[in-house]
């Protein structure tokens, strides 16, 4: 990382802890705030790799998957910017669904390790299986017993999570990649 | 390519050209320093920065990918590694951004090859070497670009290598992994790539990373779609491409020599290497993951002189020792100058084609000197050539 790269990665971690802090102090108030940054996020993101993909991925070979890649992002922006402040219900669900698919990818990423022999994947795997069982939770409390909260907690938790990882790597030695 | 083919292969070149022993080591040398020529090395031997001919990992990966760190990053690699093949391709249908990107693909036989070599006259061998390394490296990194590019550089699953079978050939899917300690197996056809990166502008999109260092092995012969193909198989025949290089290496080096003969694309030195070729042939379809032992063995038989081992301690040496107003008269320092002036005109020769990929080019001679402090180097040698 460049120290313009480690400076941005500290800036980008205290936003996402003073934003898990609001979460924690004001669950209601502050979830629809995230909602509307997390759909702004994804809905440029998508319009971005779309533009990308008339401008630059039209003329490649598997081209169509960045298209693709474009309008999930773009309509998964668009549908977090349509949920209004009544639904909060359906907001924290979607956001414990989020994370669910997020211990899944970490999963997925600590077995990926395991085959090629890196001892890292057990961190990997540890933060996959807290995530999936907090969500499962939070999904049960939240259908059975009508709490709304505890969804927003896990969601402050995992900002939180990302945001140490990210200060953390900002101070990290940069690591060796293959490039031949 | 890698050390086998730059350093020894491009000394037999040399000895069979007519140059002597002595030259022949200078040639190779400058030809392989092409590849560690780096701003590390040149920092610590108190060299001017702009002349890297080359660019570590690490300084890869701490590399920038904005404007200006992209046109450095394709100063250095489209001068040095992967010569573009037509600065003014056409293709139908596509942005202008996409269309700068896709005229920097490597190609073989390009008019930017006869002024690479020609740069080179009367310059002295190490200049020769550093066109050596430029002229080797079309063949085996055609169809990849010197700039960082999604679009143009990527490969997918459809990559097969084409293995000899008895008296035909059969063909096997590759299997790259990203596990950098792995070493490759081409017994079992597992090979290391670079990561999968969807950011157009990943260093990981640089070259031919995506295919690993697979194009660089002289045994090589793959079939693969590249990403601006068109969904159209190139089949790659390195045995056949390296030896194309090494007889066009014999010819581009005898042209130097040669007062008045200019060199021209499309030749190749058949009859000067016809009496070795069949121990050429034999050494790059050889499936191994160097022909160092090979080359060395064959140029100590071309010669019968013991090529030294290649090191660079001798030029740093020499470098370091000599005062400032004579290190441009060293080894090193004539190497420096070379790759100055061939970063120089290939820069040039890009942004005229209305491409900034590379950055901006100013004549100095038109319009005074701005721009980079360490190409007053440049100036100084041109106006000692002009005396």
């Amino acid at each position: 990382m460049t120290k313009a790269n480690r400076v941005g990665s500290i800036f980008q971690s205290i936003i996402m802890i003073l934003f898990s802090l609001a979460l924690i102090i004001s669950p209601e108030n502050s979830i629809s705030i995230v909602i509307g940054i997390v759909g702004f996020g994804l809905t440029l993101k998508g319009l971005g790799v779309i533009i990308y993909y008339f401008r630059m991925a039209k003329s490649m070979v598997g081209g169509k998957l960045v298209l693709y890649r474009g309008i999930i992002f773009l309509d998964l922006g668009i549908f977090t910017s349509s949920l209004a402040n009544d639904k909060v219900f359906y907001i924290t669900l979607y956001i414990a669904i989020v994370n669910a698919f997020a211990g899944l990818v970490a999963l997925l990423r600590a077995r990926e390790s395991k085959l090629l022999g890196s001892p890292k994947w057990i961190f990997s795997a540890v933060y996959g299986i807290v995530l999936i069982i907090l969500v499962t939770v939070a999904i049960i409390s939240c259908i059975k017993f009508d709490n709304i909260v505890f969804p927003i907690y896990i969601y402050s938790a995992s900002l939180l999570y990302s945001a140490i990882q990210k200060i953390t790597a900002a101070f990290k030695r940069t690591a060796i990649a293959y490039i031949p | 390519m890698q050390l086998d083919f730059h350093y020894y292969a491009t000394y037999c070149a040399a000895f069979i050209a007519g140059y002597s022993h002595e030259e022949s080591v200078i040639i190779a040398h400058s030809a392989q320093f092409v590849d560690d020529c780096s701003r590390t090395f040149l920092n610590r031997v108190g060299g001017p920065l702009s002349a890297a001919t080359t660019q570590l990992q690490l300084e890869l990966m701490d590399a920038n990918t904005d404007l200006v760190g992209l046109q450095d990053i394709t100063r250095i690699w489209a001068s040095f590694h992967f010569l573009p093949g037509d600065l003014y391709a056409t293709r139908k249908k596509c942005s202008k951004r996409y269309l700068r990107k896709y005229r920097l693909i490597c190609n073989v036989n390009s008019d930017l090859l006869i002024d690479t070599v020609e740069l080179a006259r009367g310059k002295g061998l190490e200049a020769a070497g550093l066109a050596m390394h430029v002229l080797a490296d079309t063949w085996a990194h055609r169809y990849f670009a010197g700039t960082p590019s999604l679009v143009i550089n990527n490969t997918n699953y459809d990559f097969y290598e084409i293995i000899p079978d008895g008296e035909g050939f059969k063909e096997r899917n590759i299997r790259f992994n990203h596990n950098p300690a792995a070493k490759d197996d081409p017994v079992n056809g597992s090979y290391t790539n670079s990561l999968f990166q969807s950011n157009e502008n990943s260093i990981m999109n640089l070259g031919h990373g995506r295919a690993g260092h697979f194009p660089d092995y002289s045994f090589a012969r793959y079939r693969y779609m590249p990403a601006w193909g068109e969904y159209r198989e190139f089949v790659k025949d390195n045995p056949s491409d390296y030896k194309h290089a090494f007889g066009q290496m014999v010819y581009a080096l005898k042209c130097l020599k040669t007062e008045g003969q200019r060199f021209q694309t499309d030749c190749y030195a058949d009859e000067e290497v016809l009496p070795w070729i069949d121990t050429i042939e034999q050494i790059l379809i050889k499936r191994q993951l160097d022909a160092n032992d090979d080359w060395k063995a064959f140029a100590a038989s071309l010669s019968g002189c013991p090529v030294p081992d290649y090191s660079t301690d001798h030029l740093q040496e020499e470098y370091m020792a000599a005062d400032q107003e004579y290190r441009d008269h060293t080894i090193l320092g004539r190497f420096i100058i070379a790759a100055l002036a061939q970063k120089s005109m290939i820069t040039n020769r890009i942004f005229s084609s209305g491409n900034l990929l590379a950055g901006i080019s100013v004549d100095y001679n038109k319009r005074g000197f701005k721009g980079i402090r360490d190409y007053r180097k440049l100036m100084k040698e041109q106006r000692r050539e002009d005396e």
